[in-house]
C-alpha cells in the first residue's frame, strides 16, 4: 500500500506538471473595435418606455472595474418620426424612463448620444395583439420529473390562435394559477411551469438528455408552418401545475397562458441570446453573436403585444 | 441523360469492336513466394507490345495480346519484390501463376524499367503506402498508426493535435470512405481520435485516393482509404507482436491446409486501466475508474479449386470507459456504476470465381456496425429493512449496414480493362435513444424515448473501362449510379468519372481527371475533435445529398533511382455540406438534429507536391500543399464566405527511415502547417439584469492560431535470436517540446482584464516498445 501511495504521488505530480505545461498565456492580435454604446429597451404595449444604456468594449481594453452602464447619455424618444421627448435617468432603477406609453401600430425610434461615443439608434413597431383561446383540457399522464421513467397524472391543454397572413413571431408562456395569484402576488408572475409540447413549430430552447423535454419560461415559435391559418398547440402539464385557485365562489383559475406577438428582431435577439448562453463556456460549441437591431451599437429595442388567457372551469 | 451517352458508347461499343481481332490471353495469380499471400497491384508488362495491366485485389491478372507474336516476354514486378521475367510461346491462351520474392531492404534499387512506375498508371491523386514504411515511422506512444501515417501525405490534414481524423482536399471527416476489406468503417478512432482502429500488424496494404476516383468507388465526396487485411501465410505458422507503454498486440498467421487455405488472427489491447488500478483503488477508497480499448482482426481463406477462392474476415473493436463507486451512508449501502462503450464490428464473406481467363467475378456480402452506448446504474440497499432499489439510464446510438455486392473484371482485349458491379445496402440509423429503468420504493418502470430507427436502402451500380487509346495515351472512363430510398423518398445520382494519362516519355507523364461524387449520409460531428457521440444520419428533405465536383491535373515522374515525384493542382466544389448553426453544440445532437445544422457550399483549390522513395537503405516521403478551403452558408457569418477551420495555406511534411546497419534503423518525421482558423471574441458588453458579459465575436474563422509544427524520432534495434527476431524501439514524440495550440480560451485576470490562454495537448513524450517476430 505504501508503495502504491508513493506511485500515486508521482502520478499526481506528473499530472500537475503535464497540465501546467499544457497551458500558456499567448498574445493574440485581436482586431480592435472602438468602444460603443448599447441600448436595451423591451416593452409591451400599454407600458411606459424604459431603457438601459451601456457600452461595449474591445476585449483587450476590458476591465471588470470599469463602469459598464452609462448614466449621462442623452436618450430621445420619437413616435412616427415626431419628437416625443427626452427620457430621464432614474438612479434608483438605473434606467432611462419616458412618460409615453407604447401604442400598437406606431413606429418608435430611440436615439442615444453620449460624449466620446458614436450615436446609436433603434427602431421598433408594436405589432397587433393576437387572441389566444383555450380549446380543451383532458386528463393524461406525464413523465415524472428528474427521470426515473415513472409517470404521474397530468393535463393535456389545447390552445389555439388565428395567425395573420404575414410572417409572425410569437412567445408563449404558461403559468400556474398558484404562481400568479399567491407566489408573486401579481397577475402575471415571472416563474414558468414545465410544459411538454411536441409540435414541429416550437423550437426547443434548451434540450436535455433526461427525456422530459420540459420547456420552462419563454416558448418561441414562428408561423413558418401555419402562416395565415388557425393553429392549435397541445401541451402536457403536470396535475400540480393546474391546481385551482378560487378567485371568487364558483370561479376558479387553473392556469394562465400568455401569447406575446413579438417582432422579428425581438425573436432573433432572444433566440441568439439563448444560444450564446447555451454555448457559453463550451470550447467545442460554435460561437454565436447575439443579434442586434441597434444601428452602430449593440442591444435590442422592441415592442411586443401580449394577450393573456386564463384557464377556468 | 445525353451527356452520359458518350460514356456508354465508349464502354460498350469499343470493347465489342476489338473482338474482331484474334488474340491470346495470359492470365493467372500473383502471390508472395513464401507465404502464398496474393499481391494486389502487381504490375504485368509485355514490353515488346508496350501493353500492361495490374493484378486486382485478389492477385488475379489477365492480359490479352494480338496473336502476332511467336514468343512473349512478360515482366512482373511489385514494390519491394524482385521482378520476374517470363518467356513463353505466344500461340494460345495460357495460365501463368507467378510467385514474387521480397528483396533485401538494404539493397539500393536501380530502376531498370520505367514501364511499371507511377507515371504509367491512369489513376492520379492516389498513393500506395507500403505497410513496412508505416510500421517504421515514429509512432505516438510507440503505437503504429495507419491513419497518422496517411496524415503525412500532401492534401491530407490532421484535425486537431493527436487526432487521427482526416481532412482531404478541404473535405470534412465525414467525406472519407474508409474501407477495411471492402467494408465501410464508420468510426475509425479509439480514445477520442488519438489512435485509429487499424492494427498495423493485421494489415497488408493501404491505398489512399484523393481525386480522380474510379467509378467503382462511391458514397463519399473526398477520399477513399482502401485498407486490406493480411490473408495469412499458406506455408507455415508465423507470429509477431509488440509490448508497448500503452498497448500490446499479437498476430498469428499460418496454413489451415498447406498451400490451400490459411488464417490470420490479430489482437490488441491497451492496459493503462490494469496498471493504474491499484493506484486508483488506493486513492479513491476502493472505487474504480478505468479506460481501455481493444481490437480483434481475423481472416480465413480457402482455395476451392483453380478458379474459386473464398475469404471470410472480420473486425471487432471497442472502447470502454468505466467507473464504479461504493459508499455506505449508515442508512444504506449504495453503488454507482457508469459505462461508456463504443466500437465497430465488421464481417465480410467473399467468393472469387474465374469464369474465363478474361472474366473474373467476386461476390461480397458484408455487415458493418458502429454503436455508442452510455449507461449509468445506481443501486441502493436500505440497512434497516434490506429493501433494494435500482435506477438505470442508458443512451445509445449507431448505424448498421447489411450489404451484398457483385463485381466483375472483364478484359476483352489488349486495350480494355472493364470493371463493373452492382450492390445493395440496407442501412439502419439509430440517431439516439434513451432508456430508463427504475425499480424499488413501490415503483417499477422501463421506458424508452426517441428510439425511432431510420431505415434506408441504397443501390449502387458502376461501370468503368481503362482504355489504352495509343501507346502513350490512356483513359479511365466510367459512371457510378446510386439510388437511395429513405422515408418514402427515392433519390438518385449519376456520377461521371474520367481520368486520362499521356506518357510524355518513359519517365514522365501528364494526367488529368474530372469526377462527380455524391454522398447520401451526413455526420453530425464537432469540427475540432472526433468523439464517439458523432452521429451518422441519412439525407432528409432539410439535409439534401452532398455533391462534389473535382477536377485535377498534374505530372508524374519516376527518377531512375526509384524516387517518385508527382505534382498536382486541383479544384473541388462541394454542394450541401453541413455545419452546426451558430450556438449549436455537438453535445446531445440526437435531439432535433435537423434543426441544429445548416446547409451550404464549400470549395477547395490548391497544389500538391509529393516525393516518395519506397525501397533502399533510405525510404521516405515528402509532401507540400498550398491550398485554400472556404465555406459559405446563408445562416453563418452573415452569409459571407469564410475559411474552413482546416484551411491550411501551407502544409509541409517529411518522413524518412534510414537503415544504418542491418540491425539498426533510424526514423524521423517533421510536420509544419499554417495554424487552424478559429473564431475569437473581440469585444464584450453587458446585458442589464444578468450580471454577465455577452461576447462579440469577430468574423467566423477569421483568426489563425499559431502554426503547428512537430518533430518525432525513433530508433529501432533489431536482433535475430535463436528462434525469433526481436526489436527494441525507442521513440520521442514532439522531440523539441513544441506547445502546439489545441484551442484558445479567454480568462479574466485578477485585475479584471481579459487574457487569452492557449491550451496544448502533448508535450515531449518518450516511449519504448518491444517487438518480436517468429
Amino acid at each position: 500500500m505504501i508503495q502504491a501511495k508513493s506511485y500515486s504521488k508521482i502520478l499526481l505530480l506528473l499530472l500537475v506538471a503535464f497540465s501546467v505545461s499544457c497551458q500558456k498565456e499567448v498574445t493574440v492580435k485581436v482586431p480592435e473595435i472602438p468602444n460603443g454604446l448599447t441600448l436595451f429597451c423591451q416593452v409591451e404595449v400599454g407600458e411606459q418606455f424604459r431603457a438601459v444604456v451601456g457600452k461595449s468594449t474591445g476585449i483587450q481594453q476590458y476591465s471588470r472595474s470599469q463602469q459598464q452602464f452609462i448614466y449621462d447619455a442623452v436618450v430621445t424618444l420619437y413616435k412616427d418620426g415626431a419628437l416625443v421627448g427626452k427620457m430621464n435617468y432614474e438612479p434608483t432603477l438605473q434606467e432611462y424612463l419616458s412618460g409615453a406609453i407604447a401604442e400598437p401600430g406606431r413606429r418608435y425610434t430611440i436615439k442615444v448620444e453620449a460624449a466620446g461615443y458614436e450615436a446609436i439608434e433603434g427602431e421598433a413597431v408594436a405589432p397587433e395583439a393576437i387572441p389566444l383561446r383555450v380549446v380543451n383540457i383532458k386528463d393524461t399522464t406525464t413523465p415524472a420529473p428528474y427521470g426515473g421513467g415513472g409517470v404521474m397524472p397530468g393535463k393535456a391543454v389545447t390552445i389555439a390562435l388565428t395567425d395573420p397572413a404575414v410572417t409572425n413571431y410569437y412567445k408563449l408562456n404558461f403559468f400556474s394559477a398558484y404562481d400568479v395569484y399567491y407566489a408573486t402576488g401579481r397577475p402575471i408572475g415571472y416563474s414558468g411551469e414545465c410544459i411538454q409540447i411536441n409540435d414541429p413549430s416550437i423550437e426547443q430552447r434548451f434540450t436535455f438528455i433526461d427525456g422530459e423535454d420540459c420547456i420552462y419560461g419563454d416558448i418561441l415559435f414562428n408561423d413558418g408552418l401555419f402562416n395565415g391559418s388557425s393553429k392549435s398547440i397541445t401541451g402536457i402539464v403536470s396535475q400540480y401545475s393546474v391546481e385551482p385557485v378560487v378567485i371568487e365562489p364558483g370561479d376558479s383559475v387553473y392556469a394562465i397562458f400568455k401569447l406575446t406577438h413579438v417582432s422579428e428582431a425581438a425573436f432573433r435577439y432572444q433566440k441568439s441570446y439563448d444560444q450564446s448562453q447555451e454555448a457559453n463556456g463550451n470550447p467545442f460549441a460554435e460561437p454565436v453573436n447575439v443579434y442586434t437591431n441597434i444601428k452602430n451599437g449593440y442591444g435590442i429595442f422592441s415592442i411586443s403585444t401580449p394577450f393573456t388567457v386564463q384557464v377556468r372551469r | 441523360m445525353t451527356k452520359y451517352s458518350f460514356l456508354l458508347i465508349t464502354l460498350v461499343v469499343l470493347p465489342l469492336l476489338s473482338r474482331g481481332q484474334k488474340n491470346i490471353t495470359i492470365s493467372g495469380y500473383i502471390s508472395e513466394k513464401n507465404s502464398g499471400e496474393r499481391l494486389l497491384g502487381a504490375v504485368i508488362i509485355v514490353p515488346d507490345k508496350n501493353i500492361g495491366t495490374t493484378s486486382n485485389t485478389y492477385g488475379f491478372y489477365s492480359i490479352t495480346l494480338p496473336d502476332t507474336m511467336h514468343e512473349v516476354t512478360m515482366r512482373i514486378s511489385y514494390v519491394g519484390y524482385t521482378p520476374i521475367v517470363k518467356t513463353f510461346a505466344g500461340d494460345k491462351d495460357i495460365h501463368i501463376d507467378v510467385e514474387l520474392e521480397q528483396t533485401n531492404a538494404m539493397e539500393e534499387v536501380v530502376i531498370t524499367s520505367q514501364k511499371d512506375a507511377l507515371q504509367t498508371k491512369t489513376q492520379m491523386s492516389s498513393i500506395d503506402l507500403p505497410i513496412q514504411t508505416i510500421k517504421s515511422l515514429p509512432a505516438f506512444l510507440g503505437e503504429t498508426d495507419i491513419m497518422k501515417a496517411i496524415q503525412l501525405l500532401p492534401g491530407i490534414q490532421a484535425g486537431s493535435e493527436g487526432s487521427s481524423g482526416l481532412y482531404v482536399r478541404g473535405g470534412g471527416p465525414d467525406q472519407n470512405l474508409i474501407l477495411l476489406d471492402g467494408v465501410p468503417v464508420y468510426n475509425a478512432s479509439h480514445l477520442f481520435g488519438f489512435f485509429s482502429v487499424f492494427n498495423a500488424d493485421a494489415i497488408r496494404s493501404v491505398e489512399v485516393i484523393k481525386g480522380g476516383f474510379p467509378a467503382r468507388y462511391g458514397g463519399r465526396l473526398s477520399s477513399v482509404i482502401d485498407i486490406n487485411m493480411k490473408e495469412g501465410d499458406k506455408s507455415k505458422l508465423h507470429g509477431e507482436g509488440a509490448i508497448g507503454v500503452v498497448a500490446s498486440k499479437l498476430t498469428l498467421e499460418g496454413p489451415i491446409q498447406k498451400g490451400k487455405s490459411s488464417f490470420m488472427i490479430s489482437g490488441r489491447r491497451t492496459y493503462i486501466d490494469i496498471l493504474a488500478r491499484p493506484i486508483i483503488k488506493s486513492e479513491m477508497d476502493g472505487n474504480i475508474v478505468g479506460y481501455y480499448f481493444y481490437d480483434l482482426n481475423g481472416k480465413v481463406n480457402f482455395k476451392l479449386g483453380p478458379k474459386d477462392h473464398i475469404y471470410f474476415s472480420g473486425y471487432f473493436g471497442n472502447d470502454k470507459f468505466y467507473t464504479k463507486e461504493e459508499y455506505n451512508s449508515g442508512f444504506s449501502q449504495d453503488e454507482m456504476e457508469a459505462r461508456l462503450k463504443w466500437g465497430n464490428a465488421t464481417a465480410v464473406g467473399r467468393w472469387n470465381h474465374e469464369f474465363t481467363p478474361k472474366l473474373f467475378g467476386n461476390l461480397t456480402t458484408h455487415y458493418s456496425r458502429y454503436q455508442f452506448d452510455i449507461e449509468n446504474e445506481e443501486r441502493s440497499k436500505q440497512t434497516l429493512n434490506n429493501e433494494t432499489s435500482q435506477y438505470r439510464i442508458r443512451y445509445f446510438s449507431g448505424i448498421e449496414d447489411i450489404a451484398a455486392k457483385y463485381d466483375l473484371d472483364f478484359l476483352p482485349g489488349p486495350s480494355h480493362f472493364i470493371k463493373t458491379g452492382v450492390s445493395f445496402v440496407a442501412h439502419t440509423y439509430s440517431p439516439g435513444a434513451l432508456q430508463t429503468k427504475v425499480s424499488g420504493f413501490g415503483l417499477s418502470a422501463d421506458t424508452t424515448f426517441g428510439s425511432k430507427k431510420i431505415n434506408a436502402n441504397e443501390i449502387d451500380a458502376y461501370i468503368e473501362d481503362d482504355i489504352r487509346i495509343t501507346s502513350t495515351l490512356k483513359t479511365n472512363i466510367g459512371v457510378h449510379w446510386t439510388g437511395f430510398m429513405v422515408n418514402g423518398d427515392f433519390l438518385n445520382a449519376v456520377q461521371p468519372r474520367v481520368s486520362m494519362r499521356y506518357l510524355i516519355n518513359d519517365e514522365l507523364s501528364a494526367k488529368a481527371s474530372f469526377v462527380q461524387m455524391n454522398q447520401f449520409i451526413h455526420l453530425l460531428t464537432n469540427s475540432s475533435v472526433g468523439l464517439p457521440t458523432d452521429l451518422w444520419v441519412p439525407v432528409t428533405n432539410k439535409l439534401p445529398m452532398q455533391i462534389a465536383y473535382q477536377g485535377a491535373a498534374g505530372l508524374a515522374y519516376t527518377h531512375h533511382t526509384g524516387i517518385e515525384v508527382s505534382i498536382e493542382g486541383y479544384y473541388k466544389k462541394m454542394d450541401n455540406v453541413i455545419e452546426y448553426k451558430e450556438g449549436a453544440s455537438f453535445i446531445n445532437s440526437a435531439n432535433d438534429w435537423e434543426n441544429k445544422v445548416t446547409v451550404g457550399t464549400g470549395k477547395s483549390y490548391g497544389g500538391e507536391l509529393f516525393l516518395q522513395k519506397k525501397k533502399g537503405k533510405f525510404t521516405g516521403m515528402m509532401g507540400y500543399t498550398l491550398s485554400w478551403t472556404k465555406r459559405q452558408f446563408d445562416d453563418l457569418n452573415g452569409g459571407r464566405e469564410f475559411p474552413y477551420r482546416y484551411d491550411r495555406r501551407h502544409d509541409f511534411k517529411i518522413a524518412g527511415v534510414y537503415a544504418i546497419t542491418k540491425r539498426i534503423e533510424l526514423s524521423a518525421d517533421w510536420v509544419y502547417g499554417t495554424g487552424n482558423a478559429i473564431t475569437i471574441p473581440i469585444g464584450l458588453y453587458q446585458v442589464p439584469g444578468t450580471g454577465y458579459n455577452t461576447v462579440i465575436y469577430g468574423d467566423r474563422n477569421g483568426y489563425r492560431m499559431a502554426p503547428y509544427h512537430r518533430g518525432d524520432i525513433s530508433i529501432k534495434f533489431m536482433k535475430q535470436m535463436k528462434r525469433h527476431e526481436r526489436a527494441w524501439i525507442i521513440g520521442v514524440y514532439n522531440v523539441y517540446n513544441r506547445k502546439n495550440p489545441f484551442y484558445l480560451s479567454t480568462e479574466e485576470n485578477l485585475d479584471g482584464s481579459i487574457s487569452f490562454k492557449q491550451t496544448s495537448l502533448f508535450p515531449i513524450i518518450p516511449s519504448i516498445s518491444y517487438q518480436f517476430k517468429f
